[in-house]
């Protein structure tokens, strides 16, 4: 039975001694509960990747632009052991969740066609996993210079024949680095948010432990972005003819559309290939 | 309980609630961040502040969810329930930061409205697996605003006890939001038994901790059957402690027995404020306190003492042989009483 004085009012500046103790006891308790379980709950994430995105530093990259079907920019990096100049080709995208399309028209409205030219950009870097892209920080204010140089030309596609590909169509800006984790079911959102923005979709494939990425695009080399908007994030199948620039690969889809999806994320989504090597005119 | 509306009354109570609070919650996020950035060095500030917070506002949900429960069964956790409304609107505050962060992170820049994005972007609303689980949680933290907002009595006795306690108990609705929100949403990419187990066992120690309050109460409350007299046999007079209550519920009547200064008298045990059980409260100052919050009711008439205005219903008792008895036909709320006086060999 209580007494007079155990009873605790909360208005009243003291608690009663035997509330004192117990709530003592009560939150030391909890506070080992909280560091054990803050500690269970990032012990049991899985890690992420280790894409970098350069946030607050802009940098000037100068390469051969190719305006269509997506705006990449073919970048020198310097000479092999034979003296052979190396590439990187990289991916230009604008600032927030929208392709770089707009940009790069404006940047022709001021500047006149810039398809093949020595484009210099300022922007901020995002790679990972040997890929490489550009946000255009600035917009079409990433313009720097242009010129002609007939010692730097973009390459022409090399066609790898029709493919049949499984797994997961991400944004790139996201899953290459401005994002972590960048793609999966907490990221569908913001990948459908960045493809219907213009962001061309990456199909991620991985065959035995190897990560292949696709730029996907209809069989005209249109852009289908609003198309597969419904399953991204989703483990699929496409089907088409893939190219190769370079370290890109663009998978071209044949239409009518026809996406399949896989039921589960468990299953393997290895690329089934019948690949036609040549070279596309 | 305060005459006058101030942001809130401080006393030292209070202030040693609010630092307990803040000092946890500097100590789970400290661990949480530092361990992040230890075990997964790659993480993004974002990501960091998304998860952090998420992890803090869910587990602080819980706590805040079993408080009730855990005083029912055990008077000494009184002191957390007092302040339950500080931890209610920090635990919003934290999940605020996590949805502010989470909609600028996934829907702000793009080509649609981010409160319409939260809603448009993924249209898999037929799919359990695909459901679009941000809009659960969009809606759990409306919820969560709405009872942050009108935390303060001020909105209390302006929307009525009724219709405040009602909108608080969407506490619940929040609460399955959420458990859904984490279990289609980060536990479909975070697949480690461990993290769902967790959530599991949250949802395992709210619903117990509820049950448990709810059968310690069912056996507390006795049920009478009415005699001709309409009076019921309650009990002996030694079995209700000196300025203590004993609760009944006759027809549906939640009744408190109060015995003080030789004398008996009974109120509802609902007390106007949150409808706590004024039964388990005490006799103070001559006046019935609800353990809960405090409020206070004169015991003969159930009114707050001048210049409070709350009223409950009372009841007539009578003294009869060593036993008590009530009336349970309620009187109007403040009506006066006359109370049971005890025979002297009864007190």
């Amino acid at each position: 039975m209580q007494t007079k004085d155990e009873f605790y009012v909360g208005y009243q500046p003291k608690a009663p001694k035997k509330y004192g103790r117990f709530l003592t006891w009560f939150v030391v308790l909890t506070a080992l509960v909280l560091l054990s379980l803050a500690s269970v709950l990032v012990w049991e994430q899985s890690d992420y990747a280790n894409g970098t995105f350069e946030l607050g530093k802009l940098s000037e990259v100068e390469g051969v632009l190719r305006v269509r079907p997506v705006p990449m920019l073919k970048v020198p990096l310097g000479k092999d052991i034979n003296g052979n100049t190396l590439y990187q080709t990289v991916l230009l995208i604008d600032f927030g969740k929208k392709g770089a399309e707009e940009a790069i028209q404006k940047m022709e409205a001021e500047h006149g066609d810039l398809m093949g030219k020595v484009v210099r950009l300022e922007g901020t870097l995002i790679y990972h996993d040997g890929k490489s892209l550009l946000e255009l920080t600035k917009s079409e204010g990433a313009f720097i210079s242009a010129k002609r140089d007939p010692n730097m030309r973009l390459n022409q596609f090399k066609e790898l024949g029709f493919q049949r590909l499984q797994g997961e169509i991400a944004d790139p800006k996201c899953y290459f680095g401005v994002m972590k984790p960048g793609e999966g079911k907490p990221h569908r959102s913001c990948a459908a948010r960045c493809i219907s923005g213009g962001i061309p979709p990456v199909l991620k494939t991985i065959n035995g432990g190897t990560v292949e990425y696709y730029l996907v695009l209809g069989a005209n080399g249109q852009a289908i972005n609003q198309e597969v908007l419904p399953v991204v994030g989703e483990q699929i199948q496409l089907e088409g003819q893939v190219e190769e620039q370079d370290e890109w690969k663009i998978l071209k889809v044949d239409q009518p559309l026809k996406i399949e999806r896989i039921s589960g994320s468990l299953l393997p989504n290895a690329p089934m290939c019948t690949p036609q090597l040549g070279w596309k005119e | 309980m305060a005459v006058k509306y101030a942001s809130i009354l401080w006393n030292r109570q209070k202030r040693r609630y609010d630092l307990a609070m803040l000092a946890l919650i500097v100590l789970f996020l400290a661990v949480f961040v530092g361990l992040q950035l230890v075990l997964h060095p790659n993480i993004t500030p974002d990501s960091l502040i998304i998860r952090s917070t998420a992890s803090l506002a869910f587990t602080m949900l819980h706590i805040i969810l079993i408080i009730g429960p855990l005083s029912r069964l055990d008077v000494r956790f009184l002191p957390l329930l007092y302040n339950r409304r500080h931890l209610g609107v920090t635990m919003f505050l934290v999940s605020f930061v996590h949805g502010l962060f989470s909609m600028n992170l996934f829907h702000n820049f793009g080509d649609t409205n981010m409160l319409v994005s939260v809603f448009v972007s993924n249209p898999n609303y037929a799919s359990i697996s695909q459901y679009p689980f941000q809009t659960l949680g969009f809606l759990a933290l409306l919820i969560l605003f709405l009872m942050a907002a009108t935390s303060h009595d001020f909105w209390l006795k302006n929307l009525s006890p009724r219709i405040w306690k009602a909108l608080h108990m969407l506490v619940y609705v929040a609460y399955g939001l959420i458990v859904m929100h984490v279990v289609l949403g980060v536990l479909q990419q975070e697949t480690s038994p461990v993290l769902a187990g967790a959530v599991g066992a949250g949802l395992l120690l709210v619903v117990g901790t509820h049950l448990a309050a709810a059968i310690t109460e069912n056996r507390r409350e006795e049920v009478h059957s009415a005699t001709a007299e309409n009076f019921v046999k309650v009990c002996k007079v030694e079995d209700i402690a000196e300025d203590c209550a004993k609760v009944v519920i006759i027809r549906s009547e939640n009744i408190a027995i109060f015995k003080y200064d030789g004398k008996i008298s009974a109120i509802n045990n609902v007390c106007k404020h949150q409808n706590g059980p004024l039964g388990e409260g005490k006799i103070i100052d001559g006046c019935v306190t609800c353990p809960w919050h405090g409020y206070q009711y004169e015991p003969h008439n159930g009114s707050s003492p001048p210049p409070f205005t709350e009223k409950v219903t009372t009841y007539s008792t009578k003294v009869e042989d060593g036993y008590v008895y009530v009336n349970p036909e309620p009187f109007p709320e403040g009506t006066a009483v006359e109370p049971a006086i005890i025979p002297v060999q009864n007190v």
